[in-house]
């Protein structure tokens, strides 16, 4: 340990002013304040500070995201098995760590792919704009791959990755300046830009096509909703399967509970929006109510109920994880709600309304980290004229 | 009597409170200093008197040249030693050597008959007017100027404070005629209606015998800022551009009082010598300016410490043998921290670091009750990632975060819009303590504070 910090001390020198490596200075802060506390004191003003900084806020939230992670690997494994060897395969009969192993294989490549050419470009912007590299992508890289599905082309994974490091996030000043969250920008991209391969009409199963199995339906749950609305002889998966996450999809969108159990780390941990969360969740099931109340027959999309809205597509991964990225989100409190009540409601109005697109929730994020400086822009007025009220100004 | 909650706000859990409710002699210093630099801030200092000069405790020894009505005297019979000076020759300190008992003669005004114009005059020549603050700005408040409301602040809610009611225990006459003294400085110069005079109190103590001169009791409950000025000037007077407040302290009303009453100037001090690197916290009975290298001769328990006057939130470095190493003007607490960190290998990735946190990022919290707080940062500086941090400290109707970014990018108008006049780095220091980001939140308040004031 001792050494370790020796060694440190003595390659500093070379990134400080002057020094050979000093271009390189931001990466050697990021490994030497990775290994050790950076030690720095107070001047002035407060001189003791709360314990907390940027590396153990973002390494709480890649934390939270692990329960989704590891379920996303298992199943991207048994959706493999099943549907390349047997469709009747039961989630309690699959070979656990030959899934997690198969899903492993797949997430790995896209994981580090994103890593290697996120995390080149973000040093890069460090060095050239001489500023310490930022934690933030930390979450970034791995909420990325978490929104893909297994069979995307690793090429994919670099170009929208590069993407929304850049555009969302880099031209803005990098993290804590950027106004749209840069993971979903990234998946946002591909979307938009390879629509055939990522939009879900195909499935999402990793298997090599020599491989495919005759008679395996590919549609998802939210798919077969477009199709067939609220017919629910129809669907190829119960809501308990739904709920559980035993259903092709993106690797971290399909477990409600290990979802829950990271907004639970979140919340507990003060680092996610409790407001956020349930603005999303308020959003949502008032706007399926609404919609219920309107739906011609009982078989409509429109008479989908809020409970299977909450447990299909990706809306409890985008309502945690997502929307609640503080520096892309609302950033008062009542704009917080604001902020995910409408998540929650366009949500279900581009699912319902929208025939293009069978998943919304991207859209409704992205769309509302346009918004959400409006909707701040408001909130801060109404202080404002609160405030020239009480002095009598108005 | 009405009693306000504060909700939100944080009580840091730092070691270290002041043990005794009676305060210990400490009277035996034998250096004092008079901070003029700290106490008005941007003072333009004319010095009445020459170094190695006989000086009786409440003599004239300084004018600010910005408001010469105004004097600042001698906080104890002596000699003035040196006067030491900083960049562009600003006096940072007078430094006296306590000698004899004289004391300046005072002539009272009556504080019930006189004019108010002779009331301030006596305050003004006192050497306790320099006492009074103003918001917004938080400066030594104009002599010329007529506050719309005067709040006497007797309760402390930082970090380790003494309670206002110890500090002025036994006092109850003499901070009656301070508080009858204060109340004439709220008529008008041309008549008309006189604005309110709060004494905020915490809850759960007697103040009513120390109530006079129509004085309204306050109660301020609630964690952290409840007993900070800025917050009771927010929910009873709130300020802006067109609007002021004065605040002092409660053992300077009952200074005040005390000379109306015997015409002789007070030169004690009650302060609390506390935090983790005190040897034994304590209230301490001392001079008023006094060197804290004699104050805390034997007291300190780290190989290296930082002396803060004031709390650890918002106090000001006060290194015994430094310049600024003496009581000041408003202080009363010291807090001694330990100024060696070292740097830990990998600590960000556990749980548990012996450190303390708002946030639920750390579990020491949940199995320790206070902690030894030290000046470590606890990070590096980052970009500010709002978590809604800010929010859950600041209980004032203001948007910190929104604030913060206009600050930061000394944006004035914006800032006065969102309320930055109201403040000052006492009631910005929690959002500091808590932030993730590590920047200089409350620097940034005072350059803009500057700036405003320059504009005007």
């Amino acid at each position: 340990m001792k050494f370790l910090r020796e060694s440190l001390d003595k390659l500093e020198p070379l990134f400080h002013k002057g020094g050979r490596l000093e271009r390189f200075y931001p990466v050697y802060e990021a490994a030497d304040t990775f290994l050790f506390t950076p030690g720095s004191r107070t001047k002035s003003g407060p001189h003791v500070r709360d314990a907390v900084d940027l590396k153990r806020t973002m390494s709480i939230v890649v934390l939270a995201l692990l329960p989704a992670t590891l379920w996303g690997l298992w199943n991207a494994g048994y959706q493999m098995l099943r549907a390349t060897q047997d469709l009747g395969l039961r989630p309690a009969d699959v070979p656990h760590l030959k899934a997690l192993w198969l899903g492993l294989y797949q997430f790995f490549p896209i994981y580090f792919v994103t890593i290697a050419v996120g995390g080149t470009i973000e040093a890069l912007f460090s060095i050239v704009r001489k500023h310490e590299i930022n934690e933030g992508f930390l979450v970034t890289s791995l909420l990325f791959p978490l929104t893909l599905p297994p069979d995307i082309p690793l090429w994919q994974v670099a170009l929208g990755i590069a993407f929304g490091v850049v555009i969302g996030k880099e031209i803005f000043g990098g993290t804590g300046m950027n106004i749209l969250n840069p993971a979903l920008t990234a998946r946002v991209f591909l979307y938009f830009a390879y629509p055939a391969q990522i939009s879900g009409d195909l499935v999402w199963v990793a298997a090599a096509k020599s491989q495919w199995v005759d008679g395996y339906s590919g549609a998802t749950p939210l798919g077969t909703m477009a199709l067939y609305g609220y017919d629910q002889s129809q669907y190829l998966y119960s809501w308990w399967d739904s709920f559980w996450g035993f259903l092709p999809g993106s690797f971290g969108e399909t477990s409600v509970p290990a979802i829950l159990l990271g907004a639970g780390i979140l919340i507990f941990s003060k680092i996610g929006s409790w407001r956020i969360m349930a603005g999303c969740l308020l959003g949502l099931v008032w706007t399926c109510l609404v919609f219920n109340a309107l739906a011609p027959s009982p078989t409509h999309y429109l008479a989908v109920p809020a409970h299977w809205h909450l447990v299909v597509g990706s809306f409890a991964f985008g309502a945690v994880f997502m929307a609640t990225d503080p520096v892309s989100a609302a950033q008062t409190d009542l704009g917080r709600w604001i902020y995910g009540f409408l998540v929650g409601a366009l949500t279900v109005l581009v699912r319902v309304l929208n025939p293009a697109y069978p998943e919304g929730v991207m859209l409704a994020i992205i769309f509302m980290n346009v918004f959400a400086p409006l909707i701040d822009y408001y909130v801060t007025k109404a202080n404002i004229k609160r405030r020239e009220v009480r002095l009598g100004i108005q | 009597m009405s009693a306000i909650k504060i909700r939100r706000g944080l009580d840091v859990p730092i070691h270290g409170a002041a043990v005794n409710r009676t305060p210990q002699d400490r009277r035996d210093v034998r250096q004092v200093a008079l901070l003029p630099a700290q106490e008005s801030r941007g003072i333009k200092a004319r010095v009445l008197v020459e170094e190695g000069a006989r000086v009786r405790a409440g003599q004239p020894v300084l004018v600010d040249r910005r408001d010469e009505s105004v004097l600042y005297t001698a906080p104890v019979s002596g000699v003035l030693k040196t006067i030491q000076r900083g960049e562009r020759r600003i006096v940072q300190n007078l430094l006296f050597q306590v000698e004899g008992q004289e004391s300046e003669p005072f002539q009272a005004p009556d504080r019930f008959r006189a004019s108010a114009a002779e009331v301030r005059a006596g305050l003004m020549r006192s050497g306790f007017w320099p006492c009074l603050r103003q918001r917004p700005f938080d400066k030594v408040a104009l002599s010329t100027d007529t506050p719309g409301a005067l709040f006497v602040t007797g309760t402390d809610s930082a970090p380790l404070a003494p309670r206002p009611f110890d500090l002025v225990a036994g006092r109850e006459a003499g901070f009656r005629a301070g508080l009858e003294v204060l109340s004439r400085l709220l008529e008008p110069a041309g008549g008309g209606d006189r604005g309110p005079l709060y004494l905020c109190v915490p809850p759960g103590e007697n103040w009513s015998p120390f109530v006079a001169g129509g004085a309204e009791l306050r109660t301020f409950s609630g964690p952290h800022p409840s007993g900070n000025v800025g917050t009771h000037i927010h929910f009873l007077y709130p300020v802006g551009p067109s609007r002021r407040a004065w605040h002092i302290d409660a053992q300077s009303v009952a200074d005040i009082g005390d000379l109306w009453l015997t015409g002789k100037t007070p030169t004690d001090r009650v302060v609390a010598i506390t935090g983790p690197a005190a040897k034994s916290p304590k209230l301490v009975r001392t001079r008023r300016g006094a060197s804290t290298l004699e104050l805390l001769q034997g007291e300190i328990q780290a190989q290296q410490a930082r002396v803060v006057a004031g709390s650890a939130l918002d106090g000001v470095l006060a290194a015994p043998g430094s310049a600024g190493g003496y009581l000041g003007r408003f202080t009363n607490q010291l807090t001694l921290l330990e100024d060696q960190t070292e740097r830990e290998l990998l600590t960000w990735a556990l749980p548990i670091a012996g450190r303390f946190s708002a946030t639920n990022l750390l579990f020491d919290k949940f199995f320790r009750k206070r902690f030894k707080f030290d000046t470590d940062e606890n990070g590096s500086l980052r970009a500010l990632v709002p978590v809604g941090q800010y929010e859950s400290v600041m209980p004032l109707d203001i948007l910190p975060t929104q604030l913060i970014k206009a600050l930061a990018s000394g944006d004035t108008d914006t800032a006065i819009k969102l309320g930055v006049l109201e403040l000052s780095e006492a009631d910005l220091a929690l959002c500091q303590f808590v932030d993730s980001s590590k920047q200089p939140l409350t620097e940034w308040l005072r350059n803009t504070l500057t700036a405003i004031e320059k504009e005007d």
